[in-house]
């Protein structure tokens, strides 16, 4: 019994506060399934008639469907990237010696809190040169990259728990280096890669910025992208528009709600000891 | 031999990929600000002249947008204490075994999973002259209050800090929820038996206990402040109306991409990296003995 704020007043702060939290949500909801009309009619309460006209505009007009896989794509590449870089890398400053391991990992942790912004400009230019623009391997490349700071640091953190006794029984018994990675430190790995693919494409599904810039033709636009430009503060079919922030909303809504646990342990890694 | 070389050199190949992944979106950048940050570029895509450091000397000294872009980010850090005093207090509550905390958990989670494109649009639509919440303030008196938040200049900042508190603050309550858990029992149990109250155990042992992770969270902040705030001015105002929540991400995206003027952005780029440098050093500090620890 750690603490004895209970009973109702604590009931009356956290249903208040969860009731702020899921407000927008609400809105979002019941105003996705509206006509233009009853909108402007009933603001609040749930549709009086249900109608899903609204995504079928958005998929026929504004093409969210395509969207919707845009995304898909650019997420599981630019993740299977990440987790495959980051697993070597890990592996090395987790269990090897070198000259130099201590600084180089200190530096590439270090990178997980540069802002995006400043370093954009040129690596757009980069990726022009490179003929890389409006591909999906070149915004893959670039969201991998930005991903893998804080997931070298989240692998190595894992990796360093794994007792060295297991490596050196596996390598008594034969094993190389190579295949020590796959027969032992993977299998053990995964809850902890599977924290790290969800922390991670909360973060690209979600992104603007990035796709924003390197996917700039209307069939390669994620769905983000697409949602930014039905939106818009003055723009006129409020309903459209918030059928289109529940399509973008609902995919990870449902990824939350199945691997909360690995979602919290992911958000945790950079702040505390496992 | 061989097994000498590759027990050598042989980690360098597992490290060069990640590597090779870092210095494309680090070093090379990094450079290229610096070198066009003392180049004068030209619209039309034209030969670059070298300007020197007149294009740091016009942002630090002439370009008023800049300084009111810098001046916002510095009103952004109010966001600091409000997310520091109100994740702790969640957190403090919800570890109280409380009946149904992992259902209350869980819906104070949902902002944070969400795209802040999203919460752009939703927010946009409910903060209208004509919106939701307007509409309710007048349902219960308050008339006089409803506003155009994001189109007056004087409130747009205000209604983006709240925002921006709604959807970042899960952060925080997961973080110190986590940070409490970990706290020894008996230190609440040796408390309790010299008569401590609630409160006192929250002043004395909670919030000294988790003086780590207040570290580390206002640090984490300060960097949101300064370098991740670019999406959700962009999407709920654009930096309007007038320049009332420009920020320095958007005013370096501006300069590169309304104006065309690269160089300036370059230079502006730079500026910022020092700014935030500091605290980049901090987290390096703090991660790397992190990883000393374990």
């Amino acid at each position: 019994m750690k603490l004895n704020f209970r009973g109702i007043p604590a009931h009356i702060i956290l249903i208040i506060f969860s009731v702020i939290a899921l407000f927008p949500f609400y809105f979002m909801t019941v105003t996705a399934f509206k006509t233009n009309n009853e909108y402007y009619e009933n603001l609040y309460a749930p549709p009086e008639d249900w109608t899903v006209e609204n995504f079928g505009v958005l998929i026929e007009k504004h093409k969210f469907f395509r969207g919707f896989l845009n995304s898909a794509i650019v997420t599981i590449a630019s993740i299977g990237l990440t987790i495959i870089v980051s697993v070597f890398a890990s592996y090395a400053y987790s269990k090897m010696d070198f000259k130099g391991r201590k600084f180089i990992l200190s530096l590439t942790v270090s990178l997980s809190s540069i802002p995006i912004m400043i370093v954009i400009i040129p690596i757009f230019a980069l990726m022009s040169k490179l003929k890389l623009l409006d591909t999906y391997a070149g915004v893959s490349i670039v969201y991998a990259s930005f991903m893998l700071p804080f997931s070298i640091f989240f692998l190595t953190g894992f990796f360093n728990s794994i007792p060295n006794e297991l490596l050196n029984a596996a390598s008594i018994d034969g094993c190389s280096r190579f295949q020590t990675l796959f027969r032992i430190i993977m299998p053990l790995s995964r809850p902890i890669i599977t924290a790290l693919v969800i922390v991670n494409s909360l973060w690209v599904w979600n992104d603007l910025l990035i796709a924003m810039m390197f996917l700039r033709l209307d069939r390669m636009r994620t769905i983000a992208v697409s949602l930014h430009l039905v939106g818009g503060r003055y723009a006129l079919n409020p309903v459209l528009i918030q059928a289109g922030a529940f399509f973008v909303a609902v995919p990870m809504v449902i990824v939350f709600l199945v691997g909360q646990r690995y979602f919290t342990r992911g958000l945790l890694a950079g702040a505390l000891k496992e | 031999m061989n097994n000498n070389f590759s027990k050598k050199y042989g980690p360098y190949f597992y490290i060069l990929p990640s590597m090779v992944f870092l210095s494309l979106i680090f070093v090379f950048p990094m450079i290229q600000n610096l070198v066009k940050s003392f180049y004068r570029t030209s619209f039309d895509g034209g030969k670059s002249v070298f300007y020197g450091f007149n294009n740091y000397i016009f942002l630090l000294t002439k370009d008023f947008l800049t300084r009111a872009a810098a001046w916002h980010n510095v009103k952004l850090l109010m966001l600091i204490p409000m997310l520091l005093v109100l994740s702790i207090f969640f957190s403090v509550i919800l570890s109280g075994k409380i009946r149904g905390a992992k259902i209350y958990q869980t819906f104070m989670f949902a902002p944070y999973i969400i795209s802040i494109v999203v919460v752009g649009v939703v927010f946009s639509r409910m903060l209208r002259f004509d919106g939701i919440i307007n509409l309710m303030l007048t349902k219960i008196g308050l008339g006089m209050l409803a506003k155009d938040w994001f189109g007056r200049t004087q409130y747009a900042l205000y209604a983006i800090i709240v925002v921006i508190l709604w959807r970042e603050l899960p952060f925080g309550i997961i973080l110190f929820s986590a940070g409490i858990r970990n706290i020894d029992e008996s230190i609440y149990e040796a408390a309790k038996i010299d008569g401590a109250n609630w409160l006192q155990t929250v002043f004395h042992i909670t919030i000294p206990q988790l003086k780590g992770i207040i570290n580390f969270y206002v640090i984490y902040n300060i960097m949101m402040v300064f370098a991740w705030m670019f999406t959700y001015v962009f999407v709920m105002t654009k930096g309007g109306p007038g320049n009332s929540t420009t920020i320095l991400e958007l005013q370096i995206y501006n300069l590169a991409f309304k104006k065309y003027q690269v160089g300036m952005a370059s230079a502006l780029s730079i500026l910022l990296f020092i700014t935030i440098f500091i605290f980049i050093y901090f987290q390096f500090r703090f991660r790397t003995s992190l990883l000393e620890e374990r």
